[in-house]
């Protein structure tokens, strides 16, 4: 196999805590279980079997409702340990093919290997090896894709998952996309899903063909992002630093030295909402948030909140980043810009609060409206009151 | 662990005299010769010519080792009649049933041309031609692009129909290499790498090609894979002019220390 140009390796073990309970115990492999954890009446299935997932079991459904379709279904606690281990023996096996590997959790690693062909052959070469490695030494089956980049090699993940492996070569990346369901497209929730469907959208490759006054015109200014994606445009690199390591990163710069407190709010809050949406799409969320201030005369001051909890919706972004703006402004001083970053990264998911009824509050409930309506009319059609001074 | 079975696409062919079978073979004992080499053929005649029950119990009486896997005749997979494809498929069942009672069947394989779009209408000829032939352990091969979607590998899994893993040059809008058990049959078809000559030219052409060790060693990494999620993987060299598809299938046998081809083989 030739196609040296796509690089990217993506590995990723389908309902990961389930894969590690069966190659810690074979005799699970043929019987249908979940991950659930123990303890609440009203519990949500982590990850089900291979053999669960063929009765139609899905991460996130009751228990419950697991149990009405599969009366036989066994529960079993998720075992964080395990997969700790499991872990950190793929990205041992990873190691060997490449030093930039990028380790999200859950089973799932992306690796360039660019420039190893000559150790290693070429990257599907590569990737084969890795896969039969993780299941020689692991006993886990994971989905593999070779692509140019991250975002087409997670789609063809996804695309065969449970598991197999396929490469796409570069050029051909629009084409691949094409067919392929949308759902499969990163950052398509249920909402976007949704909206999308009713559309009559399916496939990726309807989006992709839009132009940028269609694509706003159904759904805003995100859209364009969300179209080029269907592209399988993505110039994000492997970022072999820990997933708490890496940070979101906005930067407002005034037209005119700001001096008015009102004015830096606004602007704050516009850049906490941004923020806060492009983690959100990535299903994750922070633990601290950094603010540095720019001012006119060429200082600079920082300030820096950190939560004990997961921060995920915009009111706990907002509240963390002005506490971080507060301590920063030390002077008397207009600024002219200021970053936010949100830091200390962890999936959303990992929180499993998520997946735990009585359902999401309020505030959650409040927030997923405020992310579809922003999603769908762009960001400018809905704001805290505060940003509107800015606008 | 699966069952791995190597052989080659077709057996019968004349320019093989002297490479792979002995000189002075005839044309009549050519399967004999075969059936001592590898455990399995693919036969491709009966893409041709519509295959007869008589015939092709003929040539398991002539190698009774060989498991074989028959490519479906080309009213069902390349010149289509809305009309006429159903009895087609009659008289290709019942030409093959046979192979199946005597338990040397493989696979039928229905191999698409390019021209075979993703679209609506071929996927209801697909899901009904799958129908008809229902009962045979069935193997996929697309050569357009369009069908390496999420949807058909499910479709594939439910009606427990393999997709085949293709090995072909990389040429632009080619199908993409994709390895995914969708069966518990896993069907493996090795095309050769001629990309200079693999549109325009004539088969003897764009088969011609033999694999390096190098480009073997990693399609032995492809195949254990695959042995992974399978019961039986079935494997067939294409690459057929001068008995290449022979000296590769042979040396992919070696390197997936397989042994003698013998009764054990199936």
């Amino acid at each position: 196999m030739t196609g040296d140009h796509a690089s990217i390796i993506h590995v990723n073990v389908t309902n990961f805590a389930a894969s590690v309970a069966t190659s810690r115990d074979p005799t699970l492999a043929d019987k249908a279980f979940a991950i659930a954890r123990e303890g609440s009446s009203r519990r949500i299935v982590i990850a089900p079997s291979r053999r669960a997932m063929e009765e139609g079991i899905h991460a996130g459904m009751p228990v419950a409702t697991a149990l009405r379709m599969v009366p036989s279904l066994s529960l079993i606690s998720p075992d964080a340990s395990a997969c700790a281990k499991a872990e950190s023996a793929m990205f041992e096996i990873a190691s060997r093919y490449s030093p930039t590997i990028q380790h999200d959790s859950g089973g799932h690693m992306y690796l360039d290997v660019a420039g190893t062909t000559r150790l290693f052959g070429p990257p599907v070469d590569c990737a084969v090896r890795i896969r039969n490695e993780i299941h020689n030494l692991l006993g886990m089956e994971p989905a593999v894709a070779v692509a140019s980049n991250k975002l087409v090699a997670k789609i063809g993940t996804r695309a065969i998952r449970p598991s197999g492996i396929t490469q796409v070569r570069e050029g051909d990346e629009e084409l691949f996309l094409a067919r392929q369901d949308m759902a499969l497209l990163p950052g398509v929730g249920p909402t976007i899903g949704r909206l999308l469907a009713v559309a009559g959208f399916s496939d990726i490759g309807q989006l992709a063909v839009l132009d940028d006054m269609q694509v706003e015109a159904l759904l805003g200014k995100h859209g364009l992002a969300l179209r080029n994606a269907a592209r399988g445009w993505d110039t994000s690199v492997v970022d072999p630093r820990h997933l708490g390591n890496r940070t979101i990163h906005k930067r407002v710069d005034f037209s005119e030295p700001a001096g008015e407190l009102e004015a830096l709010r606004a602007a704050m809050v516009c850049a906490a909402e941004d923020a806060g949406l492009d983690m959100r799409k990535e299903l994750l969320a922070c633990t601290a948030v950094h603010i540095t201030l720019f001012w006119a005369d060429g200082a600079t001051s920082e300030g820096k909140q950190l939560s004990s909890h997961p921060l995920v919706l915009d009111t706990e972004i907002l509240e963390a980043s002005w506490k971080a703006m507060q301590q920063a402004m030390r002077r008397r001083v207009r600024i002219r810009a200021f970053t936010l970053s949100l830091q200390r990264l962890l999936p959303a998911k990992r929180e499993p609060d998520l997946f735990t009824p009585p359902g999401p509050t309020r505030e959650e409930r409040l927030q997923s409206a405020v992310d579809a309506t922003r999603l769908r009319f762009g960001p400018a059609t809905l704001t805290h009151a505060a940003a509107v001074f800015r606008v | 662990m699966a069952r791995i079975l190597i052989g080659t696409s077709g057996y019968s062919y004349t320019e093989w005299v002297g490479p792979v079978y002995p000189e002075g073979t005839k044309a009549g004992e050519y399967l004999d010769r075969y059936g001592t080499l590898f455990p399995t053929v693919e036969l491709n005649f009966s893409y041709y010519r519509m295959p007869e029950a008589e015939q092709l119990l003929a040539m398991h009486h002539q190698s009774e080792s060989l498991l074989f896997s028959i490519k479906a005749h080309e009213s069902l997979t390349h010149a289509i009649d809305t009309a006429t494809w159903r009895t087609a498929a009659a008289t290709f069942r019942s030409a093959v049933s046979p192979l199946q009672e005597k338990g040397v069947l493989g696979a039928v394989l229905l191999q698409f041309p390019y021209s075979f779009h993703y679209d609506p209408d071929r996927r209801r000829y697909l899901d009904a031609l799958v129908r008809s032939l229902g009962t045979f352990p069935l193997a996929v091969e697309f050569r357009n692009g369009q069908w390496y979607n999420n949807r058909t590998l499910d479709a594939l899994r439910e009606r427990k129909v393999s997709l085949v893993s293709l090995d072909m040059p990389e040429i632009q809008s080619s199908p993409p290499m994709m390895d995914v058990a969708t069966s518990p049959l896993a069907y493996i078809r090795l095309h050769g790498r001629s990309k200079e000559t693999w549109w325009g030219s004539d088969s003897a052409a764009r088969y011609d090609y033999l694999y390096s060790e190098k480009e073997l060693a990693s399609i032995a990494e492809r195949v254990r894979g695959m042995a992974v999620a399978a019961q039986l993987v079935l494997v067939y060299f294409n690459n057929h002019r001068r008995g290449q598809a022979v000296k590769n299938a042979m040396a992919l046998r070696k390197l997936l220390a397989l042994g003698e081809v013998g009764a054990h083989d199936r």
